[in-house]
């Protein structure tokens, strides 16, 4: 160590010793960068899925509010005054009348009847009334069974028991969901029957939706939800959405599956 | 022994990311250019190795073909290791960082081998280490490395992808910063503080060892990244 010059080794080591500190807390400080970075585009990321999920809210609150106005409406005015019509025209005395005027006037009658019946179907599928008053896997099991009336539509239905709700809206979702869904079996697909079933899964309910004829596949699902035709399929998916759910659809030409998975919160 | 192995450490070190790099085909022209660096290495770095340890025997090779003695000494093969390193970071920064790519390649190459010429035509011999050549490596690279982070803290969109780059790029700037005060003093230690100088450059071999282990782990991460995309899709 004799031919040491201790100025130049003294040099050396003090500037590689201020790059090493310049290094660190360059690397440190872009680290930190990116970070902080990374946790605002994070933050605005959550604050954007927020508020389209409160738009998408509001948006289907809005629709249930206006559904549940019609139906009110429907039942009570248009309802009361076609009941109102009917006793008048129960009132009636047809006795001057001829055989076409008694047979106009029964004809009448019926019309009247089956005008009641179908306003109030139609209010009580709007209002869904019936979801509150007997729960979930009633309103599903009423309005299955209101489809296959008339029609050589084979249904079957079961259903988990062992929960009541799936939660404050969550109900009325999945109801909605499967009210659009079955609808557009019927009117796509064609089907000769349609089975639904639903069982629970640790804290998610799964429904399972089974049909044949014409399916809707999930790359189906997607490009449509996003085209202006796609309306109710876009529905379904936000009020998945709003669920925290998800929804899978597989389409086969022996069986077409749609399958729903809820988280619930009310397990017995 | 370990001076052996220290010595020997910057030639095999390279073996680690090149091994990691031909297990799978990158299409990425940036890792491409830092697959051929590596490759370029290995043979310089096994050359230099060689002629250090069988030293004599190469003298006598050299004399027996009449060939000039200042190849029996591996000095400038690290001239041409620092020229060649240059010279694939340059265009490795410049297929890499947005920022850079509006620049034509050539200018900065031109540039540098101009500036290389000057230094051996009128300051220092190829055949011994060139300081000014070392020390003008460390000075362009870590300009180019400072400007690559700077790029990144400045880009908008925030990729959660492994970057290779990045990796990469930490490496090279850990490389040159720690060796830059080496490089700018290396002449004047080998006079004054001999000792000092050999000890400098084992630092030297064991900061070229973590570059290459910077460089495995670009190469490892980008696989693994790659790998998830597939599974995922």
């Amino acid at each position: 160590m004799e031919d040491q010059n201790p100025d130049i080794i003294y040099l050396v080591v003090v500037g590689i010793g201020a790059m090493l500190i310049l290094l660190i807390g360059f690397l440190l400080s872009f680290n930190l960068s990116q970070r902080r970075k990374f946790r605002y585009r994070q933050e605005m990321m959550q604050l954007r899925e927020q508020q389209q999920n409160q738009l998408i809210e509001a948006a289907i609150r809005g629709e249930e509010a206006e559904r549940k106005r019609v139906a009110e409406e429907l039942h009570d005015d248009v309802g009361a005054v076609l009941s109102a019509t009917k006793l008048f025209m129960f009132n009636i005395n047809t006795e001057p009348l001829d055989d076409a005027g008694r047979v106009s006037h029964e004809k009448c009658i019926d019309l009247l009847t089956e005008s009641i019946s179908k306003v109030r179907t139609i209010s009580h599928n709007l209002h869904g009334g019936m979801l509150h008053d007997l729960g979930l896997n009633e309103a599903i099991r009423s309005f299955i069974k209101k489809i296959s009336q008339g029609s050589t539509l084979a249904t079957n239905v079961e259903l988990e028991e062992s929960y009541d709700s799936l939660g404050n809206d969550a109900d009325i979702h999945v109801y909605r969901v499967i009210q659009e869904l079955c609808n557009n079996i019927l009117k796509h697909s064609k089907p000769t029957y349609i089975n639904l079933s639903s069982w629970l899964e640790s804290t998610r309910v799964h429904f399972q939706l089974q049909y044949n004829g014409r399916g809707l596949s999930q790359q189906q699902f997607e490009a449509l939800r996003y085209s202006a035709n796609g309306l109710g399929l876009k529905n379904i998916h936000n009020r998945i959405l709003l669920t925290g759910g998800e929804i899978r659809f597989t389409a086969d030409p022996e069986v077409n599956t749609t399958e729903i998975r809820v988280p619930v919160k009310n397990v017995e | 022994m370990y001076k052996e192995i220290l010595s020997w450490s910057e030639a095999l070190i390279i073996l680690v990311p090149l091994t990691v790099y031909y297990t799978r085909n990158y299409t990425e022209r940036y890792l491409k250019i830092v697959g051929w660096y590596l490759v370029v290495a290995l043979l310089l770095n096994t050359l230099a190795g060689f002629i250090w340890q069988y030293n004599q025997e190469f003298r006598n090779f050299l004399l027996g073909y009449n060939i000039p003695i200042y190849f029996a000494r591996n000095n400038f093969i690290y001239n041409i290791h620092s020229i060649v390193r240059t010279a694939f970071f340059i265009i490795f920064f410049h297929s890499i960082g947005v920022q850079f790519k509006r620049v034509n390649t050539r200018i900065p190459l031109m540039l540098f081998f101009f500036s290389v010429l000057i230094v051996f035509l009128f300051y220092d011999s190829f055949f011994i280490i060139s300081s000014k050549l070392l020390a003008l490596e460390g000075l362009v690279l870590l300009v180019y490395c400072v400007s690559f982070f700077l790029a990144k803290l400045k880009e908008e969109e925030l990729s959660l992808e492994f970057d290779a780059g990045l990796v990469i790029t930490t490496g090279l700037t850990v490389y040159e910063a720690i060796n830059f005060f080496i490089f700018l003093f290396y002449d004047v230690l080998i006079v004054k503080a001999k000792s000092f100088a050999i000890l400098m450059w084992y630092v030297h071999n064991v900061t070229f060892s973590v570059f290459c282990l910077f460089i495995a782990y670009a190469f490892y991460g980008k696989q693994k990244s790659v790998a998830s995309k597939i599974t995922h899709a």
